[in-house]
């Protein structure tokens, strides 16, 4: 319940400060009533800026605002609303020059004057921002370049934007109308610095080192670690943590993995790590005792937040890291729930974690399905994908009490939502890891 | 279910800023935003030529929809011209009209790289009572003199249909 009053408390504090520039606007003195499609564009320029600053916090990792949402669904938000404010943005300076034509004198960066000039740069920077993060792949952008380049636009486009609403403002008429919003860019510009110097700076004395690395079925590693000088770290089954493997906090090379141990170890964690990128490929070669630097834990899909008297968990591939977390948990716990697990792997030679599955079957109500897409003739069980069909045969028949929680890649998410809606499911049973946190 | 919110949030936010930026649009161009009592009686109750007041709302006119650019004392900076010297050339017929309307149809000119824009939502009463606050206390004209602007100097010169190159080409030489 505190959750869903947190959850309420964001959003309306949002409301309030996503159109508080409208009606601060409209404090005297305000200059006098202009045309509507002017007044109107002035609206979306601001409204824009006002939006851009909620970025800053969005991406600041704030546990107390994610936590009611998780910071999966903040971030994809993040995505979304923020080529809202770029397009309101956008709007703002062609409403401005249909409207009054001789403003095109504006759009030339060599004329115009220092306003339109910083107008420029902060549109050059916004449109940037939205061409490397739709296109980053086809750009052939790194993940880490392209994070540098995001951060310094966005801070580059916050400024810019504010010169430009402080040399052009006739809203911004009076001193402490200028102070409001020069503090709010501050304040904003402040958040990357806390993001990304005073909170790596407070991990520094959370250090943990890698206890183990092994090898898997499936191109896959379990890196064990050990917190070092501290009591670890407490987490819910199936939250992540952003992993530095770096001698420094300060790099802005971090990737998120799901915990794959049990949340009742604090002291020695678990992360299931597939070769796939650079970074994971990095992790396959380290060596026991080498430094980690944790930022977590953070994300909402665990089995603690939603209360169930049973469980369906379906993974895929490496999404079945938390499914671990959850499993391990609940044995720890001995949580006499039952459990059906839908395991959906490439071939049955990949099947990651088998072998524990097993184990675990004997400490826990647990059924496992395995679901190979391919596998040789004479093996007896389910085969393909998970779809309605497979779910039909497979589901118990408390099915529509049980809490789903599904994991893995994107487009096996979906066929997996729809095929759980067609069963009957309602929408509010069903939890997916979308891990997209770039 | 937590990622339907999201998206559902998405489109209420950006209807919500949306429908708020044309919300205060419609609010300002209707004017429906009361700031003062000058202001009010400068719209409701047109004075006649020998009581027009323009001393407060000059000021106050100029402060709020001028000084931002021309800056306070009208001293001017980057692309926005001084105004002092601009003020001394006023009594002569050209010059009044060309300054009612480059306010009223905006300028553009090679002189500047940045257009003036319009001003023509100002009111009749408060364009009369800037334009004599910039003639008098930046330019030095006489404050009781009987070449000072009034509103009706104003009205006369709405409705050419002209252009900010225009009104240009209409300038007077200096």
């Amino acid at each position: 319940m505190t959750r869903t009053i947190s959850g309420v408390f964001w959003i309306a504090l949002y409301l309030v400060v996503v159109l508080a520039p409208v009606g601060l606007m409209l404090v005297p003195p305000v200059p006098s009533g202009r045309g509507f499609w002017i007044e109107f564009s002035v609206a979306l320029g601001f409204v824009g800026l006002t939006q851009l600053a909620v970025q800053f916090v969005l991406i600041a990792r704030f546990k107390r605002v994610t936590a009611p949402y998780g910071i999966d669904v903040i971030l994809q938000y993040h995505r979304s609303i923020a080529m809202v404010a770029i397009a309101a943005i956008l709007a703002h300076p062609l409403i401005l020059v249909v409207d009054y034509p001789a403003r095109l004198e504006l759009l030339n960066p060599f004329g115009g004057n220092w306003a339109s000039r910083a107008g420029l740069l902060s549109v050059a920077a916004l449109l940037a921002i939205a061409v490397t993060s739709l296109y980053r792949e086809r750009l052939r952008l790194g993940y880490e370049r392209w994070r540098m380049w995001h951060l310094v636009l966005g801070v580059t486009a916050i400024v810019a934007a504010q010169v430009h609403v402080s040399l052009a403002g006739l809203y911004t008429n009076t001193f402490w109308k200028h102070a409001v919003w020069i503090g709010t860019a501050v304040l904003m510009v402040g958040l990357i610095v806390y993001l990304r110097v005073l909170k790596p700076a407070r991990q520094q004395a959370y250090r943990w080192q890698v206890a183990e690395l092994r090898a898997l079925p499936g191109d896959t590693h379990t890196l064990v670690l050990e917190p070092v000088n501290h009591a670890g770290i407490r987490f819910a089954p199936g939250q992540f943590a952003w992993l530095k493997l770096a001698r420094s906090p300060f790099t802005l090379d971090e990737h998120p993995f799901s915990f794959a141990s049990s949340a009742e170890r604090r002291d020695r964690i678990e992360f299931g790590i597939k070769e796939a990128g650079d970074f994971s490929r990095r992790i396959a070669a380290v060596q026991p005792g080498a430094r980690v630097f944790l930022d977590g834990p953070h994300g909402a899909f665990s089995i603690d937040r939603y209360p169930a008297v049973g469980f369906v968990f379906i993974g895929g591939g490496i999404g079945m890291t938390p499914m671990m977390s959850f499993l391990h948990t609940m044995a720890d716990r001995n949580d006499p729930r039952p459990v059906l697990l839908l395991y959906a792997e490439k071939s049955l030679d990949a099947v990651t974690y088998g072998e524990v599955v097993r184990d675990l079957e004997g400490r826990l109500a647990l059924e496992t399905v395995l679901v190979p897409e391919e596998a040789p003739e004479d093996w007896d069980g389910e085969r393909g994908f998970i779809d309605a069909a497979l779910l039909d045969r497979r589901l118990p028949d408390d099915r529509a009490r049980r809490s789903y929680f599904v994991c893995g890649p994107p487009a096996m998410m979906d066929a997996v939502h729809d095929a759980l809606l067609e069963q009957g499911i309602a929408e509010s049973q069903v939890q997916l890891e979308r891990f997209n946190l770039a | 279910m937590r990622h339907v919110i999201a998206h559902t949030a998405v489109y209420v936010i950006a209807t919500l800023l949306v429908g708020g930026a044309a919300a205060f649009g419609t609010v300002r161009s209707r004017q429906l935003v009361i700031v003062d009592e000058a202001m009010l009686l400068s719209r409701h109750e047109p004075a006649t030529a020998h009581e027009f007041e323009w001393g407060d709302l000059g000021a106050y006119g100029y402060a709020r929809n001028c000084a931002n650019c021309h800056s306070p004392d009208g001293t001017g900076w980057d692309q926005y011209p001084p105004l002092r010297p601009i003020a001394v050339t006023f009594p002569a017929e050209a010059a009044r009209a060309y300054l009612i309307d480059l306010h009223l149809y905006g300028l553009s000119s090679a002189r500047w790289r940045a257009p003036m824009p319009r001003m023509h939502h100002v009111t009749d009463a408060e364009l009369a009572a800037i334009l004599n606050h910039v003639v008098v206390r930046f330019g030095g004209a006489d404050a009781a003199g009987d070449r000072l602007f009034q509103p009706a100097d104003i009205a006369a010169r709405r409705g050419q249909g002209i252009g900010p190159r225009d009104v240009d080409r209409r300038r007077p030489a200096p």
